[in-house]
């Protein structure tokens, strides 16, 4: 309960800070202390976005679209991955420290390399989306999945259950808060995915709108969408999050108990 | 393989009969509780249910170890219902064959709440009834009250005579503490030694329900000398 307080409160300082700035950002631009064709007002960039509402939302659409096709991808290439690993330990061996060293190759700068592959459809699009989201996901599934409490499993055991029961009843029920914490993250990259794919070429989506602006110095449409991409991620983990207590229900009755300093 | 855990153990239960296994930790108590549940398997020698081998079959004597181990993601009736559901009921019916028991576990109202939500004794009980749906009348329990204090112990204690005279069940548990063997035993194994053997076999013939004050009686407390002195015998 006193968490919970605390959080609201925190969310409200917050929120008064974003305010002041955007203030004196708003400040700064009508005493014309910086040219405007260098730094628009907050109101501008507001009018921006309105005057260009309905073509930001047909490039949302295609960029939505992307990041969801390369997240389910990711998602489902992630359980299978975690699951096969989970089962076989000479999979998990070979396979884990692979993993990991593939994530200190900058996925991001693949993007060229993808186009080059793939040219300028969504196909490239969709795969750096996957190869952002898989990682984060599979991780997290995989270390759910292992962490499940060994007398319980000997438990089941005793009780006659099979490993497709275990996997059902234990694991992966086990593994939720992990996997969830891990489609946080990788929901909030496929959309900066799919946009940073999108600079690279094609003919819609927010980089491509994104990459016109700034070739017309359209620096208010830039903000605009800038606010807006970072908007859409918010929104998608705010989802995420919602989902996560709609499927772990136990978490969500704990609190009140959890919370106890 | 290694050096043996246990060797040349023999015990046997009678219908309706409370033993009670005491020994030192690490003489291999949970060992023989593993075997006997069928998660693990000897390398020689039977377990018999009835006349029937079921050597190395889980899922034909309930078990029950050291924590309750209830799943923290399932609601109570949920946990308690689990064995109905591994063995391939509907959940529909597992879960309204479990209804009919809450109460008599002491579990009426708590339902619908999850683990964490319920005392250290309810969660015991909880898993004990969990322990019995897995549908024999035999329950192996290893160590079931030692994480609980003392005062929901004892009330525990007289709780599980009764239900398990109600229900007819025939147990064998594992404990360190030779008082909770004492006042719930019919019988009682030592195990000790390196391998683990049963050193000593005692029967306790005060019946049931056993007074208040049976732990001041001359045959509680000679009984009780008979164990310590078993219990620190080496083979």
């Amino acid at each position: 309960m006193i968490r919970k307080l605390r959080n609201t409160k925190n969310k409200g300082d917050s929120l008064s800070l974003l305010l002041a700035l955007l203030i004196l950002w708003q400040l700064v631009c009508s005493l014309k202390l910086i040219p405007p064709f260098l730094l628009p007002s907050p109101i501008s960039v507001v009018r921006a976005f309105a005057a260009d509402f309905v073509p930001i939302m047909g490039h949302a659409a295609v960029s939505l679209g992307e990041a969801f096709a390369g997240l389910t991808l990711g998602v489902a290439a992630a359980f299978v991955l975690a699951i096969a690993m989970d089962r076989s330990d000479y999979l998990y061996r070979a396979l884990y420290p692979v993993i990991l060293i593939t994530q200190t190759v900058p996925t991001v700068a693949l993007a060229p390399l993808l186009v080059l592959w793939m040219g300028y459809g969504p196909a490239p699009k969709i795969v750096l989306v996957f190869l952002v989201c898989f990682f984060p996901v599979a991780v997290g599934l995989l270390d759910g999945f292992r962490e499940a409490d060994p007398d319980t499993m000997v438990l089941l055991r005793s009780m006659g259950a099979n490993e497709r029961q275990i996997f059902f009843h234990l694991k992966l029920p086990g593994a939720l808060p992990r996997l969830f914490s891990g489609l946080r993250i990788a929901v909030s990259y496929s959309i900066v995915g799919a946009v940073i794919a999108e600079w690279l070429g094609g003919s819609s989506g927010l980089g491509v709108y994104m990459t016109r602006v700034r070739k017309s110095y359209a620096f208010d449409k830039m903000f605009a969408i800038i606010f807006f991409v970072s908007g859409l991620s918010i929104l998608l983990m705010r989802l995420t999050a919602l989902l996560e207590k709609k499927m772990t229900p136990w978490a969500r009755q704990g609190e009140g108990k959890d919370s106890k300093p | 393989m290694g050096e043996p855990v246990i060797q040349d153990i023999s015990l046997h239960l009678e219908q309706g009969e409370l033993v009670g296994l005491l020994g030192s930790s690490g003489v291999g108590k949970t060992t023989l509780m593993g075997i006997l549940a069928g998660v693990d398997r000897p390398d020689s020698g039977k377990v018999l249910l009835e006349g029937e081998d079921i050597t190395g079959t889980a899922g034909r004597v309930g078990y029950m170890l050291q924590k309750d181990l209830l799943l923290p993601f399932k609601t109570t009736l949920d946990n308690v219902s689990l064995p109905l559901v591994l063995k391939g009921m509907k959940k529909s019916e597992a879960r309204k064959q479990a209804a009919e028991l809450m109460a008599r576990f002491g579990l009426a109202g708590s339902e619908d709440k999850y683990p964490h939500q319920l005392s250290g004794g309810m969660r015991q009980r909880a898993a004990l009834l969990r322990t019995h749906f897995l549908g024999n009348k035999v329950i192996l329990l290893d160590e079931p009250f030692s994480a609980l204090d003392a005062l929901t112990k004892s009330e525990l204690h007289r709780w599980f005579l009764d239900v398990s005279a109600q229900m007819g069940l025939t147990t064998l548990f594992i404990t360190h503490d030779i008082d909770e063997a004492l006042t719930l035993s019919h019988r009682i194994y030592v195990m000790a030694g390196a391998p683990g053997t049963i050193q000593t076999e005692l029967a306790i013939s005060a019946p049931y329900p056993r007074p208040a004050d049976f732990a001041f009686s001359p045959e509680f407390l000679q009984a009780k000398r008979q164990l310590l002195e078993a219990i620190g015998r080496q083979n």
